[in-house]
């Protein structure tokens, strides 16, 4: 069971790093759930676009083929025998090639800052009874935004531009070889103003499950994420409605437990699966991670 | 109990497949008619738009506006000291393009280049006339044009 949780921790500092338009896509966070007081994950993200989903749910290909590369480091540590804080950097580049000119730009993206919260404990046994953590997090615009882009295909956006805070609920069960994962999470939004631009987004909301099996120091799971966002409006210069953007993004994933305190996992997204998404750009990806774990 | 939860999330999804349905690549633009593609009510103007090349998410997508006739001569006074500006919109996304480059050919008529419509779906080129002098970059008028890449 301790070696499912450690396989498990990893599993869950890679959400999905989806590729959606314009900077923007899932919130992942990080949260330590074992007994380790502070762990290290370091991932590398590379995904294309497959397609367009327009606001009228039909899909277009695209003309070119649009990639990101998305380095990202992340860590958490107890502040207490409950509260954990956490960061989250990524790096990313963006490529788009077409009639045989590529285009590229790169820069970090947003940083978020976590915080969580282990609300239900597993310090006595129970055999239904999940461990539920609950978190917030700090999304902060250091990406460079699709409104701020000057690049001739807005290849270097890299951020949204917006300010946003998420709630989030997060429980885990293991049963004997099994494991169970559910996350819920809203996540607010703030305006901002470009160019006499007023952008009022529309509030996130997302829910994933996710199971696994564990074999030894290997774990095989499956995780799909629902992702929306209400509309939203603009002012000013430009008033408009925003469309809702929905998807959902189904993950396999691979983790190996190479140490006690060293994982390595290996994971395929795909946003073509499931779902009637919309407004959205539909991507398909590969992560590769290694984990670092420090004991108490 | 276990066993319910672990075919929920097996089994759930498989109800939920995406059934993908492409459009015909083919990009349009809104009804034009012989002379006016844009109405600009305030200084009652009429624009046609003539694009250069097709339509594309890959390429520059230049045009020329082209100030075919306003109802009256005073407004045409007020659009000659006026700077135009053009602005890419997708209303369905929130966001824009990288900024348009305008270059005034003469009283009558623009060249606009770096048009590029970075997705595709539903854009709008939202032209506006901006005043200069002694109160400058206000809105004279404006006039939205939209095409579908």
């Amino acid at each position: 069971m301790l070696r499912a949780l450690l396989i498990f921790s990893i599993f869950i500092s890679i959400s999905a790093h989806a590729a959606s338009c314009c900077g923007g896509g899932a919130s992942n966070t990080v949260i330590i759930t074992n007994n380790d007081q502070t762990q290290v994950t370091t991932s590398m993200t590379f995904s294309s676009v497959h397609a367009e989903a327009r606001s009228d749910g039909k899909w277009q290909k695209l003309d070119g083929d649009k990639t990101k590369e998305t380095f990202t480091i992340e860590g958490s540590t107890l502040l207490s025998d409950r509260t954990q804080g956490g960061l989250s950097i990524p790096l990313q580049k963006n490529s788009y090639e077409s009639s045989g000119q590529t285009f590229d730009g790169s820069g970090v993206g947003d940083i978020k800052l976590s915080a969580a919260y282990e609300a239900v404990t597993n310090w006595d046994y129970s055999k239904y009874r999940p461990k539920v953590y609950v978190y917030s997090q700090l999304q902060v615009p250091s990406g460079k935004s699709i409104y701020e882009t000057q690049n001739i295909q807005a290849i270097d956006s890299t951020g949204t531009g917006l300010w946003g805070l998420s709630m989030g609920s997060m429980a885990l069960k293991t049963f004997k070889k099994w494991d169970a994962i559910g996350i819920v999470s809203v996540q607010k939004l703030f305006s901002n103003e470009f160019d006499g631009v007023h952008i009022e987004p529309g509030n996130v909301y997302q829910v994933s499950l996710g199971v696994g099996y564990n074999y030894k120091d290997l774990r095989i799971g499956i995780n799909n994420l629902a992702y929306l966002q209400d509309s939203g409006n603009t002012s000013g210069t430009v008033d408009s409605k925003i469309s809702i953007e929905r998807y959902i993004s189904s993950t396999l994933v691979v983790s190996y437990l190479v140490e006690e305190d060293l994982s390595v996992t290996a994971s395929y997204m795909d946003q073509t699966l499931l779902g009637k998404p919309v407004n959205t750009q539909l991507s398909r990806a590969i992560f590769v991670s290694l984990q670092k774990r420090w004991a108490r | 109990m276990k066993n319910i939860f672990i075919a929920f999330v097996f089994c759930a999804p498989l109800m939920a497949c995406a059934n993908p349905d492409y459009v015909q690549k083919k990009s349009t633009v809104q009804n034009q008619s012989e002379q006016c593609d844009v109405y600009f009510e305030k200084l009652t103007a009429c624009g046609k738009i003539v694009w250069k090349s097709n339509l594309s998410t890959t390429e520059d997508a230049p045009f020329e506006l082209q100030i075919v006739s306003a109802e009256e001569p005073k407004n045409l006074e007020i659009l000659k000291s006026a700077d135009l500006k053009v602005v890419l919109w997708m209303p369905s996304m929130g966001h824009g393009s990288s900024p348009t480059e305008v270059v005034k050919k003469s009283d009558m008529s623009y060249d606009v280049s770096r048009v590029y419509f970075i997705m595709n779906g539903q854009w709008e080129i939202r032209f506006q006339f901006m005043s200069r002098g002694i109160v400058p970059n206000q809105v004279i008028d404006g006039a939205v044009y939209k095409v579908d890449i």
